[in-house]
C-alpha cells in the first residue's frame, strides 16, 4: 500500500469524481472496464447486474441489449451512439428505475457509458402527463362551462376538443386573440385587456361576456378570469374559466320582454318605453347635450274600424300599424303603444326637420298601404303629432307636446302632421 | 486483529484511531446516518483521499456514492444489528477492484452507537 502521496490538487480532482453525480465509465473493444466512478458501481450493483471488470458488455447488455449491439456496431465509427436512452429496469427488490443511457465510442478501443438513474423525472412526467389527460377529460366532461388557455396577449395557448367544437370552424383557434370570439354586436361589449389588467391586478376578474359560436350562436358566459403566476409571482398566462348562462339570460329577457312589451303589437309598452328612453335621459343629466323628438300617432277614425270590422279588425289595423312603424324607423329609435290606438316614437338626435320628414312618410306609407284583412281591405290613416327638446330630464312634457300636436293635426281635419316647435 | 474475528465490534470499539492506522485492511467508523468519525490509513491509501476531507463527511453520500445502495446503506440504515460479509467492487481511484465489506452495527454497543465498514481487497 506504498501509493504515491497524493498532491492536494490531484486528491481534489479524485474527490470531485467520486462524487460526480452521473454513473460513468469506460470501456475497451473487448469490453473491460478500466475506469468508472463509485455512482456508476453504486448504480449497477444496486440495480443487482452482476459486476465483472472484464464483462463490460455483458453489463451493458443486461442494461439495454440494444444498446450493446448498437455500440458494438459504432466501434469503427467513434462518436456518440445513443443519448439519454430510455430504459427501464428493476432492482433485485422490485422497485422500478428508469434509466437515461448515453454512449460515446470514442475509439475502437475505448467507449463512454453514462447512465443517469431519471426515475424521479419520469414519475414526475407521467403525474403531469396523466394530470393532463385527465383535465382533458374533465373539460371534455363539463356541460355547460368551457375553459380557454390564454397567454399574456390574450391568445388562446392550448386546444381542447370542447372549444375547438364551439368556436373552431373546422380550423384550430391556438393562437387566436381571444376577444375575436366575443360577440360584436353584444349588448355591453367587453374590453378584456381592461379585465386582464385587472386580473392582473387582483389575480381574477368576474364578468358576464356574450361569446359568439363558430354555428353563429351567440352565448352568455359568466367569465372567470384568472392570472397565472410563475415562481417569482410575475403573471405568465390567464385562464378563463366561462359557465353558460344562456339559459338563464333568455329567461331574463324574456322576462323582460313581457313587462315593457305590448303583447298585440309586439312593439314596447308604456313600461318599456321608459326603460328604453331613461339611458337617454341618463345622458342628459350628465350634460350631454341631447336632443329628443316625440311623434304621437294615431289611428283616424279607428272606433269606425272597431265598429264595421269588429274588434278582431281593430287589433289587425293596430298591428298593421306597429310592423309598419318598425320597418320605418331603425333599431335605435323607440316605438311603443301608449294603449288603445296610441302611438309613440322616439328620435335620439335627429333634426327637427327629420323628425317631421320621418313623420310625414309614416303618415303617407300607412295611407297609401291598405291592410288586406280576411276579404277586405281596410284603409285607414294617421294623425300625428311631432315635439322636440333639448337637455330633457324627463319624457313627459314632450309627449305632452307631441300629444297637443296630434291634437291639433285632429282638429285640422287629421291625415296629417303637425309640429308644435316652438310653442314649447 | 483480523477482518474476519468474531469478535470484531467491541475490539473496534475499543480502538484509538492510531490503533486503527495499523491495520491491514480499512476501517470506516461512522455515526449512526453515515457520518464518519475514524478513517483509517489503510483505507486512505486505497481511496487516495486524506483523512481531512473525509471525516465528519457523510460516508455514503459524499465520499462512496458506489455504497449508497440497498446492499450497503440501505443495510446499514435498516439493520440495528448487523454482521455480514460480502464481495463488492470498489472504484479506487476510479479503477473497479473487487473487494470484500464487513458491514458491522451493534444498536446497544458498550459506548458509543457506531457501524463500521470494514474493507479487504
Amino acid at each position: 500500500m506504498n501509493d504515491e502521496v497524493n498532491t492536494s490538487d490531484d486528491e481534489s480532482l479524485l474527490q470531485f469524481v467520486y462524487q460526480f453525480p452521473v454513473a460513468v465509465m469506460r470501456m475497451s473493444g473487448a469490453g473491460v472496464i478500466d475506469l468508472m466512478n463509485p455512482r456508476a458501481v453504486g448504480m449497477l450493483m444496486g440495480l443487482g447486474l452482476p459486476f465483472q471488470a472484464d464483462q463490460g458488455w455483458r453489463i451493458l447488455d443486461g442494461l439495454d441489449p440494444t444498446l450493446g449491439d448498437l455500440v458494438r456496431g459504432h466501434l469503427q465509427e467513434p462518436g456518440l451512439v445513443a443519448e439519454q436512452r430510455p430504459v427501464e429496469r428493476h432492482d433485485p427488490k422490485g422497485r422500478v428505475h428508469h434509466l437515461a443511457l448515453t454512449a460515446i465510442v470514442v475509439n475502437a478501443n475505448s467507449c463512454m457509458v453514462a447512465i443517469e438513474d431519471v426515475t424521479n423525472r419520469v414519475l414526475q412526467e407521467r403525474q403531469l402527463a396523466h394530470e393532463r389527460q385527465s383535465l382533458a377529460v374533465v373539460l371534455e366532461a363539463l356541460k355547460g362551462y368551457f375553459v380557454l388557455m390564454l397567454d399574456l396577449d390574450l391568445r388562446i395557448t392550448q386546444p381542447n376538443p370542447s372549444i375547438e367544437r364551439m368556436f373552431g370552424q373546422g380550423a384550430t383557434i391556438v393562437g387566436r386573440s381571444c376577444s375575436e370570439l366575443l360577440h360584436p354586436g353584444a349588448v355591453e361589449s367587453v374590453d378584456l385587456v381592461v379585465k386582464a389588467e385587472l386580473a392582473v391586478r387582483q389575480g381574477w376578474a368576474s364578468f358576464e361576456a356574450e361569446y359568439r359560436c363558430a354555428d353563429g350562436m351567440v352565448i352568455w358566459g359568466d367569465t372567470m378570469l384568472t392570472t397565472i403566476v410563475d415562481e417569482a409571482g410575475t403573471p405568465s398566462a390567464f385562464v378563463i374559466v366561462a359557465r353558460d348562462v344562456s339559459e338563464r339570460h333568455r329567461r331574463e329577457e324574456a322576462l323582460v320582454d313581457e313587462a315593457l312589451t305590448d303583447p298585440l303589437t309586439g312593439l314596447l309598452n308604456r313600461r318599456g318605453l321608459a326603460a328604453r328612453v331613461a339611458p337617454w335621459l341618463d345622458e342628459a343629466r350628465a350634460g350631454k347635450p341631447l336632443t329628443i323628438s316625440a311623434l304621437a300617432l294615431d289611428i283616424d277614425f279607428f272606433k269606425r274600424v272597431n265598429d264595421r270590422h269588429g274588434h278582431d279588425g281593430g287589433d289587425a289595423v293596430l298591428r298593421h300599424l306597429g310592423q309598419l312603424l318598425t320597418k320605418q324607423f331603425r333599431r335605435g329609435d323607440i316605438v311603443a303603444r301608449l294603449g288603445g290606438e296610441e302611438f309613440v316614437v322616439l328620435l335620439k338626435d335627429s333634426p327637427d326637420a327629420v323628425a317631421m320628414a320621418l313623420a310625414e312618410r309614416m303618415r303617407h306609407l300607412l295611407e297609401h298601404t291598405p291592410l288586406a284583412w280576411k276579404d277586405e281591405t281596410i284603409a285607414v290613416t294617421t294623425s300625428i303629432g311631432v315635439a322636440s327638446g333639448a337637455g330633457l330630464t324627463e319624457v313627459e312634457p314632450l309627449l305632452h307636446d307631441a300629444d297637443l300636436g296630434l291634437y291639433r293635426a285632429k282638429a285640422e281635419g287629421r291625415n296629417r302632421v303637425v309640429c308644435t316647435q316652438g310653442e314649447i | 486483529m483480523n477482518f474476519e474475528d468474531a469478535a470484531g465490534l467491541a475490539q473496534l470499539e475499543a480502538m484509538s484511531p492510531q490503533l486503527l492506522d495499523e491495520l491491514a485492511f480499512g476501517v470506516v467508523r461512522m455515526r449512526t446516518g453515515g457520518e464518519v468519525v475514524a478513517y483509517n490509513e489503510w483505507e486512505s491509501k486505497m481511496a487516495g483521499l486524506s483523512k481531512e476531507r473525509v471525516l465528519a463527511r457523510n460516508f455514503f453520500v459524499d465520499i462512496a456514492p458506489c455504497t449508497n445502495n440497498f446492499m450497503v446503506a440501505e443495510r446499514f440504515m435498516s439493520e440495528p444489528e448487523l454482521d455480514a460479509t460480502l464481495d463488492y467492487i470498489f472504484t479506487l481511484r476510479m479503477k473497479p477492484t473487487d473487494v470484500k465489506l464487513r458491514l458491522l452495527r451493534l444498536l446497544r454497543s458498550a459506548s458509543a452507537d457506531h457501524m463500521y465498514l470494514l474493507v479487504k481487497r
